[in-house]
């Protein structure tokens, strides 16, 4: 189990590997959501969307995966991700750590256009509020 | 939305951790630590008990609606092929302005009933255009928002 604090670490970002309109599917597929946003680009356009859009879960796989990378699957506790713009096929995203304050550690996930598209907080174990 | 779901449990059933699940999961991050992902997040809540157990209950428009925010407490991972019981209900529906807001919280236990995992999710729906308008001309000429905006 990883005790060590986060905050003495160096977490470098990284690019998840290129979204693609497969693994859109498997994802959805894996998780059951039945969200035709997900998978039908005339339905994302009726709800206003360019094409169809990477599932939510998707989105916070993307930044858990980064984490897990980095810190390991148990070192990670909560993980809370608020979506801010959409993931389309063909977007890599790369998550970065940042910073909203002393105690909250924070990712930021933005597409090769440098859009941001999410951003989250992450308690580690041996943070002070875990 | 329906607001008079708030505090409703709209699911509660067990369902199994699906090898052939997770292996999508799997194959969509193609990542080296995708397993270990993968058996973090093998359900979605809302749609655990079926595609229209939530989104049903509480009304969200998939056309005008969707997630802003999820987050998650972990306990544990899941195994594969382990049963489990998960508990979804309506945490918080509110009214904003031009947007409908809901937090879905689901609890997944194991056999002995210890906590798994704790994941909410958020969905943010705009109001019909007509509704919208309203409350713009209601705020005096203040413009309708977009999720996003708040």
């Amino acid at each position: 189990m990883n005790e060590q604090r986060t905050s003495d670490l160096e977490w470098t970002p990284s690019t998840a590997p290129a979204v693609t309109s497969e693994a859109m599917r498997s994802f959805v597929d894996g998780v059951s959501d039945p969200n035709p946003v997900h998978t039908d680009p005339e339905f994302a356009a009726k709800a206003g969307l360019p094409d169809v859009v990477v599932q939510a879960s998707h989105t916070t796989a993307i930044a858990l995966d980064a984490l897990v990378a980095q810190f390991g699957v148990d070192a990670i506790l909560n993980l809370d991700v608020r979506l801010r713009g959409p993931i389309f096929p063909g977007d890599e995203v790369t998550v970065s750590p940042v910073s909203f304050g002393e105690l909250d550690r924070g990712v930021e996930l933005r597409n090769q256009r440098g859009d941001v598209v999410a951003t989250g907080i992450v308690v580690m174990r041996g943070d002070p509020d875990e | 939305m329906n607001l008079e779901t708030l505090g409703q449990v709209l699911v509660e059933t067990e369902v199994v951790v699906e090898p052939a699940s997770v292996a999508l999961l799997v194959d969509a991050l193609g990542t080296p630590h995708a397993q270990e992902v993968a058996l973090r997040l093998p359900f979605f809540g809302p749609t655990v008990g079926g595609g229209d157990s939530v989104v049903g209950p509480i009304e969200l428009s998939l056309e005008r609606g969707l997630a802003g925010g999820q987050s998650f407490e972990w306990h544990r991972s899941f195994r594969p092929g382990e049963r489990v019981s998960v508990v979804v209900s309506v945490e918080d529906i509110i009214d904003k302005g031009t947007l409908h807001l809901a937090t879905v919280l689901s609890e997944y236990r194991d056999a002995d009933g210890e906590l798994i995992q704790r994941q909410r999710t958020v969905f943010v729906e705009r109001k019909p255009a007509g509704e919208r308008a309203q409350k713009a001309a209601a705020d005096d000429g203040g413009e309708a928002g977009e999720p996003g905006d708040e």
